[in-house]
């Protein structure tokens, strides 16, 4: 069964000592993001013989992290809350795709793949037909209902309000209001778009295409990259026109009800 | 062989085709995503025999070659 850890180090240990010669793992965990999920009491734990189970719940949900070594196997899986995961994997990553395999026997079944494409930093000069502008905090509310009306929580990897109130702050979500949001996560090299969502009565309209180009005037010099659903033709289609290709990153969306 | 090349070794089953003598920031420029480390961080503690763990997976770490061979030399 899961568990609530006792302490950062005991998580810090569990997870040390997997990192053996061809372990595999969905976790790219910062200490500062388990520290976060400590703290507000959020994480679970599950060692087994060969790897190690991380879980962040969400209310209703939690999300998976897995830690599996080379030739071992998961144990038989007995939680009863609704568990979604995501391996993010590349063609030469088999050990990874046997991870999934392995998640599909234990009654995960996969929701959907995505695809990471990626654009190279290059300038860019666009005139967006909608006004675009950067959310102040009095639009949390706002954000936060666009969010939720486009994605699915269970699979959408939503921000909590806490992080949602912090990326306003920082300038990282744009909106179109009562239209759409862009919510995007920069780093050093490169900046990602984790969320873009246009209201279902405002498709076809052309706010997307805004939104994304309102993004890459500020962003586009630096690489950009999205996850995108590889079902989601249009938007794909969308993201290509404005030079992003496909870079060989892929992932499964798994869950288990 | 000695502790470099051994540390070359292991980058470039992690990521071929990258001349890491050359790179500065593997990790900033993402030459070496947070997956890899994890596999990168796995082979140099079975092979350097030394122990790491999550608090060592930054970023100034692992940026160049030089910087992962000093951490290997701080935990021998």
């Amino acid at each position: 069964m899961m568990k609530k850890p006792e302490s950062y180090e005991e998580v810090s240990r569990l997870i040390a000592s997997q990192l053996k010669p061809g372990v595999v793992t969905n976790a790219a965990i910062s200490s500062q993001e388990l520290l976060q999920e400590l703290e507000h009491g959020t994480l679970r734990i599950m060692p087994f013989e060969g790897g190690l189970l991380l879980a962040r719940q969400r209310g209703t949900f939690q999300r998976l992290w897995f830690y599996l070594q080379k030739g071992a196997c998961l144990p038989s899986w007995t939680q009863n809350l609704p568990t979604v995961m995501e391996i993010p994997m590349r063609s030469r990553d088999l050990g990874l795709a046997e991870a999934a395999r392995q998640f599909q026997q234990q009654g995960f079944s996969s929701c959907f793949t995505r695809q990471r494409v990626t654009r190279k930093a290059a300038p860019v000069e666009f005139s967006p037909k909608f006004s675009v502008c950067s959310a102040q905090i009095q639009d949390l509310q706002q954000v936060s209902t666009i969010l939720e009306t486009c994605f699915q929580p269970l699979t959408a990897c939503l921000p909590t309000k806490e992080a949602l109130e912090q990326d306003i702050a920082n300038g990282h979500v744009l909106l179109i209001p009562h239209v759409g949001v862009l919510r995007l996560i920069p780093g050093k090299a490169s900046a990602e778009v984790r969320q873009l969502a246009v209201l279902p009565q405002a498709r076809g309209t052309g706010a997307a295409r805004a939104l994304m180009q309102a993004y890459l005037q500020r962003w586009g010099h630096m690489t950009n990259r999205i996850w995108v659903r590889t079902d989601f033709e249009s938007v794909l289609h969308l993201y290509q026109s404005l030079g992003f290709v496909p870079d060989g990153w892929t992932s499964q969306v798994l869950f288990r009800p | 062989m000695n502790n470099r090349l051994e540390l070359l070794n292991i980058l470039t089953s992690v990521c071929p085709g990258v001349d890491f003598e050359k790179e500065s920031a593997l990790v900033d420029d993402e030459i070496l995503e947070s997956l890899d480390l994890v596999t990168i961080v796995s082979e140099m503690m079975d092979t350097f025999d030394i122990e790491l763990n999550v608090e060592d997976l930054l970023p100034e770490n692992f940026n160049s070659v030089d910087a992962m061979m000093q951490l290997i030399e701080e935990r021998k």
